[in-house]
């Protein structure tokens, strides 16, 4: 038996936790729930939750529905069964983590509409819910085109959530049981996808030197992975009339993208008068 | 149990340094040395000592548990990991409290909560008892969700008072929400079943450290380690525990030995990035010790590794930054203090 106390627990590493940081920090750690489908490593005392603190079910019906909903695996089903929660379990401390999660259902299921319409009932009830805000502040600006006439009101709402979100992030510190490894981690990605929010509603509402800043900065501080902060910084640089440096960024979206980043970096990259790579 | 045991010792991977240092620490360690609390227990090491690491299998029914040869399968095929084995072998058991309780069990390993705490669920409507409420609560832990917890061991220990898992997660439970007292006496109800489990000496230690009773902190750590040493175990947190306390209490040379200790202990994980936070705190606490005993370029070392480990460990870098300072090396100086200003 090898016993090997490591730092993987927490919360704040790699895939399906990264979602868990959004949706859970500062107030839910569930290694089980971050880990659901991995094998539990039990015999690491490490892999257990180790903080008074984090949302509480107050009986076992409610925490088997909260369940069902963080189970479930297509936006549709995740709707559903959030929907069943809320209507059952009203004043559930469970309920902004249930309510998150169908947020990011509607996102998934590309419904703008339904997206801000949760993330909105999210913070009628919680203003401060820095998760809310930061989903807010990246799903706002991607309106689809029938929304065009709210333009100036949608960008300043999405300002809002960004100048909160950055005033909670900063105010923010390492909650009783986190890794402060993984928590630094964790509030870094935070800033990032708030830079990246700024850097997109700045292209939206055609500030595009103000674009290139914000993508540049994203990059340079961890977002160089992304494949779709190479796409916005190359229609940047293209709006801004730098052929040169949106070929560059249009090229890694495509050499490291999939599907629609592809599609549309190639289609950008076609409009480009003919520049080496 | 003892298919993946480690034949380094602690002990034995020690470097020379460290080995100047057991003899400080065994004096130490008859100096610091209260009235045992479960005497009987005390530097006994037996190989295959199933009390050793009772503790480590939370999640498995206990053998009492097993009724049927077909139970006793699935018993061995969970705790070899050999979950579709397992479950095949669930699948042949009728419908019953039984085949929900091990359901359960077999999902909890697989890391599949929800589902394992809706069968268990199901296993205490149909018949409830102490082990079904017992793999709930490590379930419910899972969860980070104490007040089903609570309810969960209260139910386990009212069917059985001496269910020393329940007793051990109730520990637990109680550490987790600082009520240390009650913590301290949950660990000495299960060491007085369960004399070598080395999680609990570990716990009761941290407890009574959180109480500043330090002579019997100190007392129950080193228990922990001398355990973990016996059966050539690795859990870095004892030894660096016990090296934070001893370097606390300005103990200089065990400090350096025990969280010498730690670091051999995380450097031998599998994966190198797992330990990493366990390797790089032990990293910035030796070299705090070294600095203390004289040896600044150890000191320096062991920094600047745990910053090369983990770009954004701020401690060392602000102590790396106050080295050089002090060394008047003021460029270096000044990128360590940028760097742990960034990563505050």
């Amino acid at each position: 038996m090898k016993i090997i106390p490591s730092g993987k627990g927490r919360m704040f590493t790699k895939g399906i936790r990264s979602m868990v940081f959004l949706v859970g920090v500062g107030t839910c750690f569930m290694s089980a729930w971050a880990e659901e489908g991995s094998p539990t490593s039990l015999e690491d005392p490490s892999y257990l939750p180790n903080t008074p603190n984090g949302p509480q079910a107050q009986t076992r019906p409610e925490l088997d529905s909260f369940g069902l909903v963080m189970e479930a695996a297509s936006p549709t089903a995740i709707i559903a069964a959030a929907e069943d929660f809320s209507r059952r379990y009203p004043a559930s401390e469970l309920l902004p983590l249930v309510q998150l999660r169908e947020m990011q259902a509607e996102m998934s299921a590309n419904s703008y509409a339904g997206t801000i319409a949760m993330g909105r009932q999210i913070l009628q009830r919680s203003p401060d819910n820095l998760e809310a805000l930061i989903l807010m502040a990246g799903a706002l600006p991607n309106f689809p085109p029938s929304y065009s006439g709210q333009k100036q009101q949608i960008l300043a709402e999405a300002l809002q959530c960004r100048q909160k979100a950055e005033e909670l992030l900063e105010k923010f510190h390492l909650p009783e049981g986190a890794s402060p490894r993984e928590f630094a981690e964790g509030k870094s990605r935070m800033r990032v996808s708030l830079h990246a929010s700024a850097g997109f509603a700045a292209l939206v509402g055609g500030q595009n030197q103000e674009a290139i800043r914000e993508y540049q900065w994203v990059l340079a501080h961890g977002g160089e992975s992304v494949p779709s902060y190479h796409l916005y910084l190359g229609f940047a640089y293209q709006h801004a009339g730098d052929p040169t440096n949106a070929s560059l960024q249009l090229h890694k979206a495509i050499d490291t993208g999939s599907g629609v980043v592809r599609e549309r970096a190639t289609e950008a990259l076609n409009q480009l008068p003919s520049t080496p790579r | 149990m003892d298919g993946g045991l480690r034949e380094s010792s602690g002990v034995g991977g020690f470097t020379a340094r460290g080995l100047v240092d057991i003899a400080t620490v065994a004096l130490a360690a008859v100096l610091w040395m209260g009235p045992p609390l479960w005497s009987e227990a005390k530097n006994s090491c037996v190989q295959g000592d199933s009390s050793a690491a009772f503790s480590t299998l939370l999640g498995l029914p206990p053998a009492q548990a097993v009724q049927s040869p077909l139970e006793a399968e699935i018993r061995e095929g969970i705790s070899e990991k050999d979950f579709a084995r397992a479950a095949e072998l669930v699948k042949r058991m009728e419908p019953s409290a039984d085949y929900w309780l091990w359901n359960g069990a077999l999902l909890l390993q697989q890391g599949k909560t929800f589902k394992s705490i809706r069968s268990l669920e199901e296993s205490a409507r149909i018949r409830d008892t102490s082990s079904v409420e017992t793999l709930l609560a490590v379930g419910y832990l899972l969860l980070n969700q104490r007040v089903l917890m609570q309810d969960a061991l209260r139910a386990a220990l009212q069917f059985d008072p001496r269910n020393a898992i329940a007793l051990h997660l109730q520990g637990r439970l109680d550490f987790m929400t600082a009520n240390y007292e009650r913590a301290i006496s949950d660990f000495g109800a299960v060491l007085a079943i369960e004399p070598n489990d080395y999680l609990s000496w570990y716990y009761l230690g941290l407890s009574e450290w959180r109480l500043a009773r330090n002579d019997s902190a100190h007392n129950h750590l080193l228990r922990a380690v001398e355990v973990l040493n016996c059966h050539h175990w690795d859990f870095s947190q004892a030894p660096l525990t016990l090296g934070k306390l001893e370097f606390d209490s300005g103990v200089f040379d065990p400090a350096f030995t025990h969280v010498n200790l730690a670091v051999e202990m995380a450097q031998r994980g599998a994966d190198p990035t797992e330990n990493l936070d366990q390797l790089s705190e032990a990293l910035v606490l030796r070299g705090k010790i070294e600095t203390r005993l004289g040896h600044q370029h150890d000191a320096e070392r062991d920094w600047q590794q745990a910053v090369q480990l983990d770009p954004r460990q701020e401690s060392a870098w602000y102590l790396l930054s106050q080295l050089y300072q002090h060394q008047g090396r003021t460029v270096e100086a000044a990128n360590a203090l940028r760097e742990f200003q960034e990563n505050q």
